[in-house]
């Protein structure tokens, strides 16, 4: 399987060489960009986002992201992505490398407009496209409730769109449409191995729209997708699943010295989801910030509503540098999303957990 | 009382012209454009959309990270840090939205790039002696 991966991944990356010889080479053309955030991360009670009571260093994530210049208005971009994910199931259907975004763009000189076509990167909500870059989030990894692992991005086309409002500021909005994966893990009541899988969604149509106030920094969002399950056999027999809808509302307020983010997400499919956090932090010293977070998720289904789960966090990140970030945080989690099966109707499972973590990205 | 009038003339006219050159100096850098361009003046919100790529029409070229004539541009200009700055520029890359303005080494490679370039924009050091073929906007 990592034989395939690593084959897979070198052919992706040497794609890029015929279409940048038909463009007649020229390395000034081409930038090369990367991240690499190295975790260490230790739970003392259940077992979540890949964090046990076995402290661990397999915790990374890092990339590399390639972008040619065709033309003035015309890029080639791709980024080769690779994670470790602890003790999180989901390790044992990660790709080594995963070509995570492979997209071709055009910009409309003097429109504001900009089209993608390919694997791009999904425009939904503050943190989607930078949720693995370490040196821009305050935590190790973006809130997990609305950033969950899976439709990271999109298998299909985008199209851009900013408008000036001048002294009002200015509007942003993108469109699209495309298929995408999401990987999961399941854990049986038996107490049995977690199931994984990777289900494909398709007709996957939705949009990102921001409003950027006049204040800068300051700045609201909605967004929404509508998607289909794609039946799992091939006949064609078994019939089309009702779409699922995702809506989000989003705020940002960040500033040299202080930031608060707050973000609401409603998934309707059968039993309804919502999940919100509140994020804020403030510099104390120099390049030290303090931060907090608290996120938490409901359940609604079959007229019953319950706290599927809360994660509390603070943490202290220093950054010397633009281009690094040491972080140390501290989460205490309770509810019923941990790597083990818990019964909704029984006491909700807890747990805490600490990260330490360097990040860097050029 | 004429004679009071043309050096009240004469002072505002020399300030007028002084003036800019003064707030560079002030402000520790100029900013550099072709001299074939028609822009003999652009305020800090035009130069700071430019150098955003929020507007087109410009080729801009920056200055090396860490330099002192950078800190104060985008201070002036921007109205950030140069760690805010060089955030927004990261979260820019990494969503895939757009890269930031090429990076010259030093002001001298700034002043030739502008020159050869007709639609170039960039920054140099208050001071740095710009030659031909470019020549300094100021606020209007």
């Amino acid at each position: 399987m990592r034989v395939k991966e690593f084959f897979t991944a070198v052919l992706i990356g040497t794609s890029i060489i015929p279409v940048a010889a038909n463009a007649q080479l020229s390395l000034e053309k081409l930038q090369i960009h990367g991240y690499l955030t190295q975790g260490y991360a230790d739970a003392n009670g259940l077992s979540l986002n890949g964090i046990s009571k076995h402290a661990t260093a397999d915790y990374r994530v890092a990339a590399l992201l390639f972008r040619y210049d065709l033309t003035a208005n015309d890029h080639f971009t791709i980024q080769l992505r690779s994670r470790r994910l602890g003790t999180n199931p989901l390790k044992s259907i990660e790709p080594a490398i995963n070509a995570n975004w492979i997209y071709y763009e055009h910009k409309f000189e003097g429109a504001g407009v900009v089209a993608k076509a390919g694997i791009i990167p999904a425009p939904r909500g503050i943190f989607n496209e930078i949720r693995s870059v370490g040196t821009l989030l305050p935590f190790y990894r973006a809130p997990t409730n609305l950033y969950p692992e899976g439709f990271e991005a999109v298998d299909g086309a985008s199209l851009y769109r900013s408008f000036n409002l001048k002294s009002a500021g200015s509007f942003e909005a993108t469109a699209y449409y495309g298929g995408f994966d999401n990987a999961s893990a399941t854990f049986p009541a038996t107490g049995a191995a977690p199931v994984t899988s990777i289900a494909r969604y398709e007709k996957a149509y939705g949009g990102q729209a921001w409003y950027n106030t006049p204040i800068s920094g300051v700045r609201f969002g909605v967004g929404g997708v509508k998607f289909t399950a794609r039946p799992s056999d091939t006949t064609g027999a078994l019939p089309e699943q009702k779409p699922f809808t995702r809506w989000y509302g989003s705020m940002d307020a960040t500033f040299d010295c202080a930031y608060l983010r707050s973000e609401y997400t409603l998934l309707s499919a059968g039993a309804n989801t919502g999940a919100y956090y509140v994020q804020t932090g403030a510099r104390i010293y120099k390049s030290l910030w303090i931060n907090a977070q608290n996120e938490i998720s409901d359940r609604r289904s079959a007229g019953r509503k319950y706290r599927l789960q809360r994660d509390a966090a603070l943490g202290l990140s220093f950054a010397p540098t633009s281009g690094v970030s040491l972080k140390v945080e501290r989460h205490e989690a309770r509810g019923y999303v941990f790597e083990k099966y818990l019964n909704p109707l029984k006491a909700p499972g807890k747990s805490g957990y600490t990260i330490l973590s360097v990040s860097t990205a050029f | 009382m004429i004679r009071m009038k043309l050096i009240a003339f004469a002072v505002a006219l020399l300030g007028a012209f002084a003036l800019p050159a003064a707030r560079a100096n002030a402000q520790g850098y100029v900013v550099v454009v072709n001299a074939a361009s028609s822009k003999t003046t652009l305020t800090n919100s035009e130069i700071s959309s430019i150098f955003m790529k929020k507007t087109s029409g410009f080729v801009a070229v920056d200055q090396p990270k860490g330099s002192p004539v950078r800190a104060a541009f985008v201070k002036a200009i921007h109205g950030k840090t140069p760690a805010a700055f060089d955030a927004f520029w990261q979260g820019q890359i990494f969503a895939g939205k757009d890269v930031p303005p090429a990076e010259k080494g030093s002001d001298a490679d700034v002043i030739a790039f502008v020159r050869a370039t007709p639609n170039g924009i960039g920054y140099v050091a208050a001071g740095t002696d710009l030659g031909a073929g470019v020549k300094a906007v100021s606020a209007p």
